[in-house]
């Protein structure tokens, strides 16, 4: 039988990491102690993922890919029945249970699963937005400062829990809020004004948001300022948002025809939801290669989860499944 | 006789594994309420899809009639909700009445 050596022309290599490996190679990861292929991904897609433990929308996340996810907080699946306050942690295939968030409420939510932040919002009943803050540290919820008389609910939000954002929300105006880790403080405005169901993607130095419902109007962040970029060729009210960059934004959610993919010059459609819903939540860590879309309303409340793939070069583990 | 493009079967998603990322390449997958999936008409893949997650193939007008009594009722849940909750400025994010689905061949 021929060798991996004679076929490939090399010794299957021991690294630390997928640096250097080139499309096609096979490499020994040898901090995971795992065998792991450079492959491709022709074409974008959707796919299952475990089933989100609670039914409802606008469900939070701080995720940082379709295998590292942290979701928390969100309405609850019968109108009127108020807020959850229930956090789940996602490791690519099952959704476990994390201590509550203080505070049940739709929050805005960014960082990672390590390290987010749970930002204002509304709470019901009694009705009404708050500025309540709450920062998670991978075990436990803790209270942080207030968002400086922000006032708004359903608003766009991206960053790290150190340098983070939050953008739009109802009602609508040009605000913005910046968190350095400590304290919220007012940011630069918006060029359009950013209402409810606004969702953003990207770090503190570069970033963009859509303007929310029922705008396509769609604004980059260059970590000092926002611009105003191309608009969405369709509107995505209360969606998904996902993405690295400024040049790498992937809108989601409430698209039949298609996720909308942003690189920096043009807008293309991409791959479709099989459950296409609404009234989701930025997804705030995640890149366009990879992220979850969880929970939202298509438009009965629902409790399922999509993994997203993006085209490219992707490095999967080698299994004997 | 009318060439069918897509088919219909009542499936529950039970999550990680239901629609692979293999599947998603082959077929065009859509849910609606009451976990009604349309996949293409005519399709081995889909064919062997829809066995695979044990799913009860339904007609067009079964399928359409299980969306409809779902959307009747969501549209029944938002009819009742409290004035405030429909209204964007009271500090609520927009929640539109459910629209009525029709379901394609």
């Amino acid at each position: 039988m021929a060798e991996y050596r004679e076929i490939q022309g090399a010794a299957v290599q021991s690294l630390a990491s997928s640096t250097g490996t080139i499309t096609g190679q096979i490499w020994y990861d040898n901090a995971n102690g795992v065998f792991k292929l450079e492959s491709f991904v022709p074409t974008s897609v959707f796919a299952s993922g475990g089933t989100y433990p609670v039914t409802g929308r606008q469900v939070a996340q701080a995720t940082t890919s379709a295998t590292s996810g942290f979701a928390f907080g969100g309405v609850n699946a019968q109108p009127g029945a108020g807020r959850t306050n229930a956090s789940n942690t996602y490791d690519g295939t099952t959704w476990t249970g994390a201590p509550t968030v203080p505070q049940a409420a739709n929050h805005a939510g960014f960082g990672t699963p390590t390290a987010a932040v749970a930002a204002g919002s509304n709470s019901y009943p009694p009705i009404g937005t708050f500025d309540n803050a709450y920062s998670w540290d991978g075990s436990t919820w803790t209270t942080a400062n207030p968002m400086n008389s922000y006032g708004r609910t359903n608003s766009g939000a991206f960053g790290t829990q150190t340098a983070g954002i939050v953008v739009g929300g109802e009602p609508a105006q040009t605000t913005s809020r910046e968190y350095d880790g400590t304290s919220f403080t007012a940011g630069p405005a918006t060029n359009v004004t950013m209402s409810g169901g606004s969702s953003g993607a990207g770090s503190y130095a570069s970033g963009a948001a859509l303007a929310g419902n029922p705008s396509t109007q769609f604004e980059e962040w260059t970590g000092t300022a926002w611009t105003a970029s191309t608009a969405s060729p369709t509107q995505n009210a209360y969606g998904f948002s996902a993405g690295q960059d400024s040049d790498n934004f992937l809108s989601m959610g409430n698209l039949p025809g298609g996720s909308m993919l942003w690189n920096g010059t043009s807008w293309s459609t991409d791959a479709v939801l099989s459950t296409v819903r609404a009234s989701g939540a930025p997804v705030g860590g995640s890149t366009v290669s990879s992220a979850l879309v969880v929970a939202g309303n298509d438009p009965t409340n629902t409790n399922l989860t999509e993994e997203y793939t993006g085209s490219g070069p992707v490095t999967q583990t080698i299994t004997t499944s | 006789m009318a060439h069918k493009t897509y088919q219909y079967c009542v499936a529950e998603n039970w999550g990680k594994g239901f629609i692979t990322h293999d599947d998603s390449r082959k077929l065009e997958f859509r849910s609606f309420p009451g976990n009604v999936w349309r996949v293409n008409a005519h399709n081995q893949d889909a064919n062997r899809w829809i066995a695979g997650v044990n799913g009860t193939h339904k007609t067009l007008s079964e399928a359409q009639a299980i969306v409809d009594a779902e959307v009747t009722q969501a549209q029944a849940d938002w009819d009742a909700l409290p004035a405030e909750q429909k209204a964007p400025s009271a500090g609520f994010e927009v929640i539109t009445r459910p629209e009525d689905i029709t379901l394609e061949e």
